[in-house]
């Protein structure tokens, strides 16, 4: 799990360096957006990273993206993917594919327990758009 | 200094081609072949173009071929997974796959209809969205979307055809908002009539008939419209994004 923890905060750090390089190191409880001043296309691009080096995507089906605000979500997010302590998910990997074994129905109980938070993709963003598209 | 995009061309780059098989796909996988990519196609069937690139390279170091369900979306994500573990990127994607349910919409059966909205819209973003997977990492891709003449100006009998291809300019349009920060283009290619399977059932009337509406007075053919997939998906295209190209020799409808 340490590992994992430090695979996720490599790649977060790696993102946030990009656009500012004074910055030497993330911790887990720091807010994506209001510290570390990424954007939704940002945490699109660390589950894309995360993806290829870990070969799972818990975004396709078992949490909600919305819900990813610090370093630490995406640990937990990821660490369900690798979780033993679950039932074991039905035909979930009929396919080659890295959707998480878990829950393939989405209804984990963690999604069931907490309703998605407004995190960084944007659902302000999005309900700007809107917003603004309809007044045109 | 070099551009991201420019730097890139000292590597082959990766093409997945969706389609391939015959027709335009077919073309445009000869043509980036023979412009040294790396390209990684699919279909439902192998044909002898492919059973022939195939034999021709048996370490599968130039050209990649698997059989898919374009319908099925665990199958295009799984095929850009492959590709990405065997060559290591993906840099370009063009969207060809499509079917042509001819027809009035009354008289058209609903499996027709899903199939031509699968097959041609709902594919093409699952397999654009497993590709994204690869360019984000990289920070530069290309896409190219083959559209239709048919999505800008009305046809009889092709209005559910018609319907999926504008769609196509709508992905691209938005997807290219979107990722463009990321380094990744993307765009619309809408041929015209050309010489390919499609249009194989037109008689030499119909074929007359759209040259003579045709001000370079011809039908185009599938070089000229992977002549300019090409291009989009090059460096010299490098701050070209969101846009809708027609290949129609002015066609006037």
């Amino acid at each position: 799990m340490e590992n994992l923890n430090e695979t996720i905060l490599a790649v977060v750090l790696d993102v946030v360096r990009e656009k500012s390089p004074e910055i030497e190191a993330v911790r887990p409880d720091q807010m994506l957006v209001e510290d570390l001043g990424l954007r939704s296309l940002d945490l699109a691009r660390i589950i894309a990273k995360l993806e290829m080096k870990l070969d799972v995507d818990p975004f396709a089906e078992l949490v909600a993206v919305t819900s990813i605000r610090t370093p630490g979500d995406l640990s937990a997010a990821y660490a369900k993917c690798f979780s033993t302590d679950e039932e074991p998910a039905p035909e979930a990997s009929k396919g080659t594919g890295p959707i998480c074994a878990k829950h393939p129905s989405g209804r984990s109980a963690a999604n069931r327990t907490r309703p998605p938070r407004a995190g960084l993709a944007s659902q302000r963003e999005l309900r700007q758009k809107a917003r603004g598209e309809q007044s045109q | 200094m070099k551009t991201k995009e420019e730097s890139m061309t000292a590597e082959r780059q990766v093409a997945i081609v969706s389609g391939g098989s015959r027709g335009l796909g077919r073309a445009i996988v000869a043509d980036l072949l023979r412009r040294d990519m790396i390209v990684a196609a699919f279909s439902r069937s192998k044909t002898p173009f492919i059973e022939q690139r195939l034999a021709a390279d048996p370490r599968v170091e130039s050209f990649h071929w698997a059989s898919i369900d374009g319908s099925d979306p665990q199958a295009l994500a799984g095929f850009a997974r492959d590709v990405l573990r065997r060559y290591g990127r993906i840099d370009a994607l063009v969207n060809n796959m499509a079917t042509l349910g001819d027809g009035l919409l009354t008289m058209m059966r609903d499996a027709d209809i899903h199939a031509q909205v699968s097959m041609n819209l709902e594919s093409a973003i699952f397999l654009t969205r497993a590709c994204l997977k690869g360019m984000l990492p990289q920070g530069s891709g290309s896409i190219v979307n083959i559209s239709s003449v048919n999505a800008l100006r009305g046809q009889t009998g092709v209005s559910v055809y018609s319907a999926t291809k504008a769609a196509l300019i709508g992905l691209t349009k938005s997807l290219a908002v979107e990722v463009g920060p990321a380094g990744i283009r993307i765009n619309c290619v809408a041929p015209g009539y050309f010489d390919s399977d499609m249009t194989g059932g037109f008689t030499d009337d119909q074929r007359a008939r759209i040259a003579r509406r045709t001000p370079l007075r011809r039908l185009g053919t599938v070089e000229d419209v992977a002549n300019l997939v090409w291009f989009l998906l090059s460096p010299e295209a490098a701050f070209i994004t969101a846009q809708v190209i027609a290949v129609d020799g002015g066609f006037v409808g």
